[in-house]
């Protein structure tokens, strides 16, 4: 296994326990299990990682942005900053979008 | 023959069950797909109904508990669970209430209460004290019971980067909720974290500009809460009550105000009898305000009036005050002024008609001498009442006529010459050789003289000195008058060309109208031209005057001057 590819894995692994903890544990393992190229464990652990990570990562930032988008700022910088500006921006075109009509 | 019927019979029966068994499989895919799809319709409706209805509580303003209200009040419709709670930010503390649906125990909720306050604090990275022990609503609880949140999660709703809320489900049965039910709670709590954000940042803005205008008003204001704290005050505020400190308190406010004046019970009466409490007159560091203390009422509530606290508005009035001063001032010195020299007229014609005895000719002359000499003065006065009402209506007129200033001041210092004398003050009279002759109106120029070296003369003291010096510049005559008397003042200099001024000249035993200096500028101004005032207390004052130059053709005694609009006076150009 490539140093990369745990770190990415212990990237993960602490954000999934976070999210536990925020989150609780149901919501936050049936989200990561949707991932597609991860495999976790009951406790949160990622067991395996396998494709491209930095892919996965933002599979992975995908699918809880759905859940909370400023969740997602405030409390994954770790992994923001792991994968880079460029694919941040392209994988958050629905962080702005306003689904409630402004008050009048 | 038998047996092929019977293999017929059996593939026939094989044909047909498979064919059953395909069409009840199809008619199970479509009964679940149904069932999907009216779970997933549910769902949305369910949403749809939600967000409609956060939206109407919302309006304008930013109760968080409002929305949880709205979310624990519908949660029903969704899923069945054992306790909804809601952690509330409000002022600082947080605020835990919890609805029981099912008698758990106390435990139980302690759990689900450290679990969400766990949750607050890795998302904040912080500890953020609650408000109280909190609130428990619903069935009673069963402290017998010892079943553990099996199932729960926690919804963050973030405001602008803000936690202001979450909310946690539980339920004593394992795996009880499902990832669309739980998903959708997600999407309402993040709508209603985004609409709350943009209506934030709208109030922010309106606040803004709120504090812009109030910051940018003449009159002073401050807003107070029903608890007595200071919440918004503006520049003019705090000038009026001196206040140096950008963010003042509510201490410094109070120390602020006059000790006489009890303010905290006026806000306690505004407030308690939803009314205007008016203060007519108040004086805060020598000046004088109207106070206005208005209730200020929440508007988001429609069916009563709730105050919600008080507007303080501050109108400073001192000058009108000032101004009303200076007109009874006036008034009291004209009645003066024409009481005098009417007292003296009453007393002569009386004794003309009822003489204590003969009266000798020379004695009746000098009788009527002083009868015309005193109706005269009368008249001036009345004179110069009149030019400053037409002045003060736009209606002021002059008449130029081809004129010798040189002459007229000549003639009009003469006037002066035995006042001078008496005071042993020194005139100089400075007149260029080259000064032109030109259209002005003599009149009213000559009053000009007159006022000015009256002036001079009435705050100069003996042994000083005044110099009238007049002299030609490009377009125009320059005519000033200076003297080294008394000066004045840098803080009353502005005041001294309004009507009804006085510059105290009780020291010099002094009084007039007042309207001396306001008909000087007014007759310049008419003439088209202007006046410069150079004084230093103790030192004296020169009072310029610029005259253009007018050499067009002189106007006749039957042609009528021309009026022409001017912002400030009605002039006459020949």
């Amino acid at each position: 296994m490539s140093d990369s590819v745990q770190l990415y894995q212990k990237l993960l692994t602490d954000a999934i326990h976070k999210q536990m903890t925020i989150l609780g544990p149901q919501i936050t393992l049936l989200k990561v299990r949707n991932v597609t190229g991860l495999t976790v464990t009951d406790d949160g652990t990622v067991a395996t990682l396998y494709g491209n990570p930095e892919v996965v990562v933002t599979r992975f930032l995908e699918e809880f942005r759905e859940l909370s988008s400023p969740l997602v700022k405030k409390t994954m910088q770790p992994l923001l900053s792991a994968i880079g500006p460029s694919i941040t921006q392209t994988t958050t075109p629905n962080e702005n979008k306003q689904v409630v009509q402004p008050v009048k | 023959m038998l047996i092929i019927i019977s293999v017929v019979a059996i593939a026939a029966t094989i044909v047909f069950g498979v064919i059953a068994i395909i069409y009840s499989i199809r008619e199970e895919k479509a009964i679940q797909k149904l069932v999907e799809n009216e779970l997933k319709q549910k769902q949305r409706l369910f949403e749809i109904t939600m967000m409609k209805e956060i939206q109407d509580r919302i309006g304008y303003s930013l109760e968080i508990g409002e929305i949880v209200d709205v979310i624990v009040g519908s949660l029903d419709a969704l899923l069945q669970y054992s306790t909804v709670s809601a952690l509330i930010l409000e002022d600082n503390l947080l605020k835990f209430t919890t609805h029981v649906k099912d008698p758990v125990s106390r435990q139980y909720i302690e759990g689900i209460k450290a679990s969400m306050l766990q949750s607050y604090a890795v998302i904040e990275i912080t500890n953020i004290p609650m408000r109280d022990e909190g609130s428990i609503l619903g069935v009673a609880l069963d402290d017998l019971n010892h079943a553990k949140p099996l199932s729960y999660f926690n919804l963050p709703i973030i405001v602008n980067e803000r936690v202001m809320s979450i909310l946690n489900v539980s339920s004593m049965k394992q795996n009880n909720f499902t990832e669309a039910e739980m998903t959708t709670l997600y999407k309402i709590a993040s709508q209603a974290s985004e609409a709350l954000s943009r209506l934030e940042n709208i109030l922010t803005v309106e606040k803004g500009k709120l504090m812009a205008m109030i910051g940018s008003l003449a009159d002073g204001l401050f807003m107070v809460d029903v608890n007595g704290q200071l919440t918004i005050i503006n520049n003019a505020a705090k000038d009026f009550l001196g206040i140096l400190k950008d963010n003042p308190s509510t201490i410094d406010l109070l120390s602020a105000l006059p000790n006489s004046y009890d303010f905290s019970s006026k806000i306690q009466r505004a407030i308690n009898h939803k009314r205007v409490i008016e203060e007519k007159e108040i004086t805060i560091d020598q000046k004088i305000f109207q106070i206005f203390i208005t209730p200020v009422f929440d508007v988001s509530i429609t069916t009563e009036k709730k105050v919600i606290g008080v507007s303080v508005l501050l109108h400073d009035i001192t000058l009108e005050k000032s101004v009303a001063k200076m007109k009874e001032d006036f008034t009291n010195v004209m009645v003066h002024e024409l009481r005098s020299p009417l007292t003296a007229i009453k007393a002569s014609t009386e004794l003309i008609l009822n003489p204590p005895g003969p009266l000798a000719e020379e004695e009746k002359s000098k009788i009527l001498s002083l009868i015309s000499q005193q109706s005269r003065k009368m008249l001036d006065e009345v004179a110069l009442i009149l030019d400053a009402a037409k002045l003060e209506a736009g209606l002021f007129t002059i008449q130029k006529i081809p004129g010798d200033l040189k002459q007229l001041i000549t003639e009009r210092v003469q006037i002066f010459q035995p006042a001078v004398h008496e005071k042993f003050i020194k005139l100089i009279v400075d007149i260029d050789p080259s000064l032109p002759k030109f259209n002005f109106d003599p009149i009213h120029i000559g009053q000009v003289i007159n006022n000015l070296v009256s002036n001079s003369l009435k705050f100069t003291s003996s042994g000083g000195t005044i110099k009238i010096s007049a002299k030609p510049a490009i377009g125009s005559v320059i005519l000033s008058v200076s003297d080294t008397g008394s000066g004045i003042p840098k803080e009353k200099q502005h005041l001294l060309f309004s009507k009804f001024t006085q510059i105290s000249g009780a020291e010099h035993g002094s009084v007039g109208t007042g309207l001396g200096l306001y008909i000087v500028k007014g007759v310049i101004e008419a003439h088209g031209g202007t006046v410069n005032l150079d004084s230093e207390e103790g030192r004296g004052t020169t009072i310029t005057l610029t005259i253009p130059l007018d050499n067009a053709k002189k106007v006749t005694s039957d042609q009528h001057p021309v009026l022409l609009q001017d912002a400030k006076t009605q002039r006459v150009v020949n």
